[in-house]
């Protein structure tokens, strides 16, 4: 199964990686336990840089998309299907944008917001 | 006198197979190639300026440096048969193995050649999409296991028997034969490494061309250590039992053999009529 990208898109190109994977689990192309190309054999036959193909398969190994099985090499999840349905980054930017809603209606700023924002991830991190 | 005989007729088979038949081959394959994809609805093969002008070019050099080398070749043989290599036996064996050399030099132009155009194919890509594979390449979808033992299998029987001719010291001629072993074997790791992992070295090639090219690769390597395996142990033994009079024709089979299982493997895998031409067509015209 071919996959394809596009550099001038706007999207992303760890995001394309994610949804042309997840397209072809959803379409039945690839199926639970298909192993998938090593990280650098997908970066050098795209032209990406190494850290962009390692990006997608951890996050698509974080959505239970991919599981990485050690030296034997990455392989698709038994419920990759059922995962590929999920749209996490959906799911973030409507929880935002509920929140922004929520908090411009109390009458907090832009900048207000972003600088809290900054401050709740910073405090997260640590 | 038979030795001698025999190796006049594997010099021979030596300047046939590698000054003519092989390299007329490629020569009728090039010729195919330039005059059935022009520039004109293939530009993507064509990566230099006046491309297809430089390549009939470069055909008329390659079947030139090549006659030349078979004319110089001819010449070589009859001198040897007119005085019955009165050089020595070392001075014939070093005859056929430089010559070899020479001989082959036209086909390293060619693939040096052919990597310079697919480095410009690379520079001159525009399209914003790249495609890829979504399967991984293993050593073996490439290698039969049985080709691959048979290779272990020799090159072990030989180290063996190098060690054993050495007195199992690890001083000594041994060691630089062990050594350049050891050197070819890890230039073929990485050659067979590069050609399925690393980036593509032709850019426009398609996913069945690619794996057309890595099996021819892959194959060419295994036949390569298989016969430098078996010669070194052929070469071997003739040292052993003193037959240095058989060394010029071991060699020159050794060479011939190169050929059919290198330059042959590789053209028996990428036949022209598999390959897809149309991925030089220009994009606004691909199909």
């Amino acid at each position: 199964m071919q996959i394809e990208i596009n550099i001038d898109d706007e999207t992303p190109l760890f995001t394309q990686l994610i949804e042309q994977i997840k397209n072809a689990v959803l379409s039945g192309v690839i199926s639970a336990g298909d192993p998938l190309p090593s990280i650098r054999q997908l970066a050098n036959d795209l032209d990406l840089n190494n850290k962009t193909v390692a990006k997608a398969y951890k996050l698509l190994e974080r959505d239970e998309v991919i599981i990485t099985r050690g030296y034997r090499g990455t392989f698709i999840h038994e419920n990759a299907r059922k995962n590929s349905t999920k749209d996490l980054n959906g799911l973030v930017i409507q929880e935002l944008t509920k929140t922004i809603e929520t908090l411009k209606a109390s009458g907090a700023t832009d900048s207000e917001i972003r600088i809290a924002f900054a401050d709740a991830m910073k405090t997260e991190r640590n | 006198m038979i030795d001698t005989i025999l190796t006049y007729i594997a010099l021979a088979g030596q300047l046939y197979v590698l000054s003519y038949y092989y390299p007329k081959l490629l020569a009728d394959r090039m010729s195919y190639v330039i005059d059935n994809h022009p520039a004109s609805e293939f530009p993507k093969l064509y990566p230099f300026k006046n491309g297809e002008e430089k390549a009939k070019e470069g055909l008329v050099q390659f079947k030139f440096i090549t006659t030349l080398i078979l004319i110089i070749g001819i010449l070589l043989l009859l001198d040897s048969i007119a005085f019955q290599f009165s050089f020595g036996d070392s001075a014939a064996t070093a005859l056929v193995a430089g010559f070899a050399l020479i001989q082959i030099a036209p086909f390293i132009w060619i693939e040096i050649s052919e990597l310079k155009q697919y480095s410009m194919m690379r520079a001159k890509i525009k399209t914003s999409k790249r495609t890829a594979d979504l399967k991984p390449r293993k050593y073996f979808d490439y290698a039969s296991p049985v080709t691959f033992s048979i290779a272990v299998l020799l090159l072990i029987t030989y180290l063996i028997f190098n060690f054993y001719r050495n007195g199992f010291s690890l001083v000594g001629d041994g060691m630089i034969t062990f050594g350049a072993l050891l050197i070819m074997h890890i230039f073929f790791a990485f050659l067979v490494y590069w050609v399925m992992r690393g980036q593509k070295i032709n850019p426009h090639l398609s996913a069945e061309d690619r794996d057309r090219h890595i099996t021819g690769t892959v194959k060419n390597t295994l036949y390569v250590s298989i016969i430098a395996s078996l010669f070194l142990l052929v070469f071997g033994l003739i040292q052993h039992y003193d037959l240095d009079h058989y060394e010029a024709m071991s060699i020159s089979i050794y060479w011939q053999l190169i050929a059919h299982l290198g330059i042959g493997t590789m053209l028996r895998e990428n036949k022209l009529e598999d390959l897809n031409f149309d991925v030089y067509r220009d994009d606004t015209a691909a199909s």
